[in-house]
């Protein structure tokens, strides 16, 4: 596999987790969308940067799972911050399991297998 | 912040704020969307990243994924059907103007004389008009009249079409008139360009004028409901 078809790879088996990896990461700690997308990034999950994750976000506002805050500063800029909702915890604990499970049975999949079968 | 990312972040939100427009978002979704990526990019440049390292130079494509996963109201303007309608419900009118006008259906028009009354040239013509506008206002309603708003779009278009006409002829007369009546392929072209524009124009300010107050009608629907 060349370095870009691995991406690629990477990229589809990342899409479908994005927004599980987002929740997960504001349940941590709330923030605002950009250092979000830092943090995704010091995960080591490449999401596709800032016009992946901040649409997502807002999608994940509609559907209840999160919610902003405008937090005013006297030296700075006003600041949107987002955290999980109750609803958003207990998606995120449904997605988790459905995760694990997921995880259990692909590796159960691949276990024992030598890459091409063409021995 | 310095004044380069603040210009920066205005032209990003700016051109954002076009894309939404064109997509015919509502307004209050547009300010909404906004002043929520304001904020965001804002809080970025804060921390020295600027707003196109953020979004690349397909803002537009940002901004369309935005609303799609914001599930923002668009206004139903529709107004490619709405003018294709209306020319194609238009043509049995001007059919019927001409064979009128033409002796092929005989009506109550004067026989012409070498030296005819222009008050009554102005009247046939103004009957024949509004007979035009008639059938494409008809057309418009029996073929579109599911679409939402319709009833007011129909009137306002009977108010606005007639005044555009009124309003770009004696300007059409007047350019045919600097060009001495010239029959020559491209000044006639540009003498339906002026009289088509205004319509078409009338068409859909009708059609905005209509729905001006979609995003208050959509979001009392669910009160009216309960």
């Amino acid at each position: 596999m060349t370095p870009v078809e691995g991406g690629e790879r990477q990229t589809q088996l990342l899409r479908g987790a994005l927004d599980m990896c987002m929740l997960a990461l504001l349940s941590k700690e709330p923030a605002h969308g950009y250092e979000l997308v830092r943090r995704l990034d010091e995960a080591g999950l490449d999401a596709g940067g800032y016009g992946t994750v901040y649409p997502l976000l807002t999608r994940m506002r509609r559907l209840g799972l999160v919610e902003d805050e405008v937090q005013e500063s006297p030296s700075g800029p006003r600041r949107k911050v987002y955290k999980v909702t109750p609803a958003g915890h207990h998606r995120l604990g449904a997605w988790r399991q459905q995760w694990q499970s997921f995880v259990t049975t692909v590796n159960a999949t691949i276990a024992d297998t030598s890459g091409g079968g063409h021995e | 912040m310095n004044e380069s990312q603040q210009w920066t972040i205005d032209q990003t939100v700016r051109s954002a704020e076009r894309e939404w427009r064109r997509l015919h978002v509502r307004r209050a979704d547009v300010a909404r969307l906004s002043r929520d990526l304001r904020d965001d990019l804002t809080s970025a440049a804060t921390e020295g990243v600027a707003a196109t390292e953020l979004l690349g130079t397909d803002v537009r494509g940002f901004a369309r994924r935005l609303a799609d996963e914001a599930g923002v109201e668009r206004v139903p303007y529709e107004f490619d059907r709405l003018l294709l309608t209306a020319l194609v419900g238009a043509l049995p009118g001007v059919a019927f103007a001409y064979a009128l006008l033409y002796g092929y259906i005989s009506g109550p028009t004067a026989p012409p004389s070498d030296e005819p009354d222009i008050g009554a040239v102005v009247a046939t013509y103004a009957v024949l008009a509004l007979l035009v506008v008639l059938s494409s206002l008809l057309t418009v309603w029996f073929r579109l009249r599911h679409l939402p708003a319709m009833p007011r779009t129909v009137l306002a278009m009977a108010l606005l079409v007639p005044l555009a006409g009124a309003i770009a002829t004696p300007i059409t007369m007047a350019f045919a008139a600097t060009v001495n009546y010239s029959n020559a392929l491209p000044v006639l072209a540009i003498e339906c360009g002026l009289v088509g524009a205004a319509l078409a124009g009338a068409i859909v300010l009708a059609r905005r004028w209509a729905l001006r107050d979609w995003g208050s009608l959509v979001e009392a629907q669910p009160a009216i409901q309960a």
